[in-house]
């Protein structure tokens, strides 16, 4: 029988956080733009986590480093995100124990939340960590309904090993621009996803729910073609290795959970360099009432660039590095079943984005890193923007192979998807 | 030629379509109950096996001794409260941040027992010459050595020689983290 459970684990991931996806010509390089690589890595000390600086002086990673306007970049999201979140100062308020979000008036959990929860972080606060995931946590779902056909390909020093496509529809409701008008199933977000390729994965779908409570587990549909019928999943599984290969379902957005699964604290600040198409917002295009395209320039990899020097799995074409403030945060998960121990990432102080992340097991044995790039998008009259997670390379760095996740060639925005899309019933059809 | 009793044959086609029904019914309700009844099934938590750094019985822990390069400080537990003493004094600092560490060092294990310290060059393993020193005691005079040397070659986890039973072995990398965590205390950079 289909083993399911990578499915299901890469779904599951998604389903919380994966916002949108065209095909695009090439970046052209920012003004200023220099190459980073083994004969100047000193550059990046400090600016890159130790094992990824150690591959660039290996020769293994040649980055494009772009230098950026703190205040354009800040534009990637809109005017009115700003001051919602301005206006957000005070609003909300966490429960210790839990994380969870609560409103400061009525002690209640709210159902929407637009704009930054806590636009101000003090580090000394020890809800600051959680504060720090809560806005990272609700700008991922600003996108409202997303969706976007993509590949996942595991790679060692050979080249590509497997290949797996597939594509991803999430809706989203607690985070969104505008208020869902209906939201029976008190959802913060649902996915559903349905593989492609290859045969022995395809007309696999998996449907997914974040319910907006603060101490639930996520509910996971999986519908298995052989069976013709959906069964429930354990979501237990956001660790586990998705199809033998070297990423993780939790790599989406960096952390795919709710904030609620994990323990946060803040260890550090520093800048880093931030992976990113563009650096600022690509443009949408677009294509009905509340529909749009944006076109995404393809994130090469090094396996199926000619000439490539460096490691197989690294970025050749179209990917700048950004420099930018980060918190240092640790999180570590309260679920038992979960096969992380520690987890470091580098959280943007005020794009909320989570670009790097180091893991450990639960030996206390680090084993592996992921970049997560993202690109911002906004519709002409700038009312309507998003960010969008459009690729994860996670590498193993005990077993030296890697996996590149995203780098969509189209992504839709959906504005007023049918939230019968994401049901029990459209399950079970996809595949009839 | 032998005339068929259709009569007799209706009793046993009924009885027939009804176990028939029967075992369908029984196969559906089972599937509903466990498919939908049933509690899920979790899979097995991860399990941590091997053997723990720090002896279980040497608790509780103390005293924490921390050498980087040629920087010293101690954390002592002085009533419930953890201070740190180094070259300018006394500081009372935050017990999560002290509990934190030593619940984290104790979830350490030994990932591989390289062996005998006398068996082994530990030159090879960076503890010829150890970047740094830890020392965990409790109150009865236990105590254990931690010598870390160079990281392992992926940075994945720390060659160690752990004293009395002068044993090298390899541990997770997170324990740097930690202490990297508990010398910022401290604003003691690594050497």
């Amino acid at each position: 029988m289909l083993d399911s459970r990578w499915f299901v684990a890469v779904t599951a991931a998604a389903a919380l956080a994966l916002p949108a996806l065209a095909l695009a010509e090439a970046q052209p390089l920012p003004e200023g733009a220099w190459t980073l690589n083994k004969d100047n890595w000193q550059k990046a000390e400090g600016l890159l986590p130790d094992v990824v600086l150690k591959r660039v002086k290996a020769g293994d990673y040649t980055f494009t480093v772009a230098p950026i306007d703190d205040q354009k970049f800040k534009e990637n999201y809109t005017s009115n995100y700003w001051a919602a979140s301005e206006a957000n100062e005070g609003k909300y308020e966490l429960d210790a124990e839990t994380c969870g979000i609560k409103s400061t008036e009525t002690g209640e959990l709210p159902d929407h939340i637009w704009g930054q929860p806590f636009p101000r972080i003090d580090p000394k606060d020890p809800l600051a960590a959680c504060k720090v995931a809560w806005n990272f946590y609700l700008a991922n779902q600003m996108g409202e309904g997303v969706g976007a056909t993509f590949t996942l390909n595991g790679i060692d020093r050979n080249g590509e090993f497997r290949r797996v496509k597939m594509w991803l529809h999430a809706n989203s409701y607690m985070g969104r621009t505008e208020k869902a008008e209906e939201n029976p199933e008190n959802l913060r977000v649902t996915t559903m996803s349905h593989a492609m390729e290859p045969a022995d994965a395809e007309g696999v779908n998996i449907l997914s729910q974040q319910l907006n409570e603060w101490d639930s587990q996520d509910n996971i549909w999986a519908y298995l073609p052989q069976m013709r019928r959906a069964r429930r999943v354990n979501a237990a599984t956001r660790s586990d290795p998705i199809a033998g290969l070297d990423i993780f379902s939790d790599d989406l957005n960096c952390y795919a959970g709710k904030v609620e699964y994990y323990k946060w604290k803040i260890i550090g600040e520093q800048n880093i360099l931030a992976p990113v198409i563009g650096p600022y917002a690509l443009k949408q295009v677009k294509d009905g009432d509340g529909k749009m395209d944006v076109p995404i320039p393809y994130l090469r990899g090094g396996y199926e660039t000619p000439g490539n020097e460096g490691a197989p799995w690294q970025i050749t074409e179209n990917l700048v590095l950004v420099e930018r403030p980060v918190w240092v945060i640790e999180g570590q998960s309260t679920d038992p079943y979960y096969n992380f121990g520690k987890v470091i990432m580098y959280i943007d102080k005020d794009m909320s984005r989570i670009y790097w992340k180091n893991v450990h097991n639960r030996a206390g044995e680090y084993f592996y890193t992921a970049m997560c790039s993202y690109h911002w998008s906004k519709s002409d009259d700038g009312e309507f923007g998003t960010t969008t997670p459009n690729m994860v390379m996670g590498v193993n760095d005990k077993t030296d192979r890697a996996a590149l996740g995203g780098r969509y060639a189209s992504q839709f925005i959906d504005r007023n998807m049918d939230p019968s899309a994401f049901s029990l019933r459209a399950l079970s059809r996809l595949s009839d | 030629m032998t005339p068929v009793d259709e009569s007799a044959e209706a009793p046993f086609s009924s009885r027939r379509g009804f176990f028939g029904f029967l075992a369908v019914a029984i196969v559906v309700l089972g599937v509903v109950v466990i498919v939908d009844v049933l509690p899920r099934v979790n899979p097995p938590p991860p399990k941590v096996e091997g053997t723990k750094l720090v002896p279980p019985a040497l608790d509780p822990i103390s005293e924490i001794r921390i050498v980087r390069g040629r920087k010293d400080f101690r954390l002592e537990d002085n009533s419930g409260v953890w201070e740190m003493i180094d070259a300018e004094g006394r500081t009372v600092i935050g017990n999560d941040r002290v509990e934190e560490f030593v619940a984290t060092v104790r979830g350490l294990v030994q990932i591989v027992d390289i062996g005998e310290s006398s068996e082994v060059s530990l030159a090879d393993f960076g503890l010829a010459d150890p970047r740094e020193k830890l020392v965990l005691a409790s109150d009865s005079g236990a105590e254990i050595q931690i010598w870390l040397g160079d990281r392992n070659p992926p940075l994945t986890g720390l060659y160690t020689l752990l004293l009395p039973e002068k044993r090298v072995v390899l541990v997770g990398a997170v324990l740097l983290l930690e202490l990297d965590k508990l010398a910022a205390l401290a604003s003691v950079q690594a050497p």
